[in-house]
């Protein structure tokens, strides 16, 4: 399980288009209050 | 805790003439948690803390197998100057205690908690410590009790003092549950003794689960106003906000709760904490590379594994794993990554 901070909302599809293409099994995007995103992983 | 005594204390000779001997036929499993002020006169004990006790009383067999349980406590960091807030505690048993540790996914199936041995255990000079078989009816005892806030409770017996004063948040958890065998499971578990094709003898456990999540925050305490020069003058409290689950449930659908990622997660999150990163704009570039090709992505993953990195590939686009992004690129001779 991998946590990353601080992703820019404009980021965040091509972070996601990462995980999966490494083979995530799970993803969880939570917004954070300063606007950007957290993604955790497995 | 004097109440939590005198549950056991009542529950002991009851359960004891079913035939219920915990360490024999039947597993005790305990804790208790405390966050905040605890006092009791019976007897005197007073605890402004965070405390955490948890035991099990279990039979264990050949080769060190015994019914599984697991429990977990998190309380979070700043919890005692904020009290009862952020706290998230689980307990199980049997089935739903193995799913409850497996990864996000992956299914818990019934029966998986069972133990194989190789031949029935020796029935103890008790004989109401033995382990009860098919046609057996034995009691099964499981319960919480949550205090969340202020409890004060008096039976009178200490005049006009309370016996018992909680604050903060207090819980118990508590199962006695009997262990069953069969040298002939009809639920197809497989037990066959290695080597051979005789069955083996199945040992089992109810399963068990009680859970709880408790976050909260104190509203938008406290939110400024402001006046016609914009400067601030007053404020307004909007009260605390407080998200509170509880779950509690026993036999299959305590195991299908224990399959529920959301339930898990209570769990893993604390036995597993995510390894925390920052966003690095600079690995744009990798990351670009990496999803252009699906060769890529795996190039990338058995790099990782080469280099018998912790975690996961993922990480490699975080600020803190600047240095082995680095060597990546070197490797792969990626243009333009610099």
């Amino acid at each position: 399980m991998a946590q990353t901070k601080d992703i820019p909302p404009a980021n965040l599809p091509d972070q996601v288009q990462a995980a999966v293409a490494l083979g995530a099994t799970s993803i969880k995007c939570t917004k954070q209050a300063d606007g950007n995103w957290t993604l955790e992983t497995n | 805790m004097n109440r939590f005594v005198s549950i056991l204390t009542l529950l002991c000779p009851v359960l004891g003439l079913w035939g219920c001997v915990a360490g024999y036929n039947s597993t005790l499993f305990y804790t208790q948690s405390n966050i905040g002020l605890d006092a009791e006169t019976k007897p005197p004990t007073a605890e402004i803390s965070i405390s955490r006790r948890e035991g099990v009383l279990a039979p264990g067999f050949e080769g060190g197998e015994t019914p599984p349980v697991v429990a977990g406590f998190h309380a979070e960091p700043s919890a005692f100057s904020r009290f009862f807030f952020g706290v998230q505690s689980t307990f199980a048993g049997g089935d739903a205690a193995y799913a409850m540790v497996q990864s996000p996914g992956i299914i818990g199936r019934e029966g998986a908690s069972d133990l194989c041995l190789s031949t029935k255990p020796i029935e103890p000079w008790w004989s109401a410590a033995a382990i009860p078989e098919k046609g057996h009816v034995v009691p099964f005892a499981f319960g919480t009790d949550s205090v969340f806030g202020l409890k004060v409770a008096w039976t009178g017996t200490a005049g006009p003092f309370p016996d018992s004063l909680r604050l903060g948040f207090n819980r118990k958890e508590l199962a006695w549950a009997p262990v069953f065998g069969t040298d002939t499971p009809t639920d197809g578990a497989s037990c066959t003794i290695p080597g051979t094709n005789e069955h083996g003898y199945v040992v089992s456990m109810p399963s068990f689960i009680a859970t709880l999540n408790a976050k909260g925050q104190a509203g938008q305490s406290p939110t400024a106003g402001g006046d016609s020069n914009n400067q601030n003058s007053q404020s307004s409290f909007t009260g605390v906000n407080v998200d509170w689950v509880q779950y509690f449930a026993t036999g299959t659908v305590a195991t299908a709760l224990a399959n529920n990622n959301d339930i898990r997660s209570v769990l893993l999150a604390q036995a597993f904490p995510a390894a925390a990163g920052t966003y690095d704009p600079t690995a744009e570039c990798v990351r670009a590379w990496v999803v252009s090709s699906p060769d890529h992505a795996t190039a990338l993953k058995q790099w990782w594994a080469s280099q018998q990195l912790p975690g996961i590939p993922y990480q490699i686009f975080d600020s803190q794993h600047s240095t082995e992004r680095k060597a990546f690129i070197v490797k792969e001779n990626i243009s333009g990554c610099n």
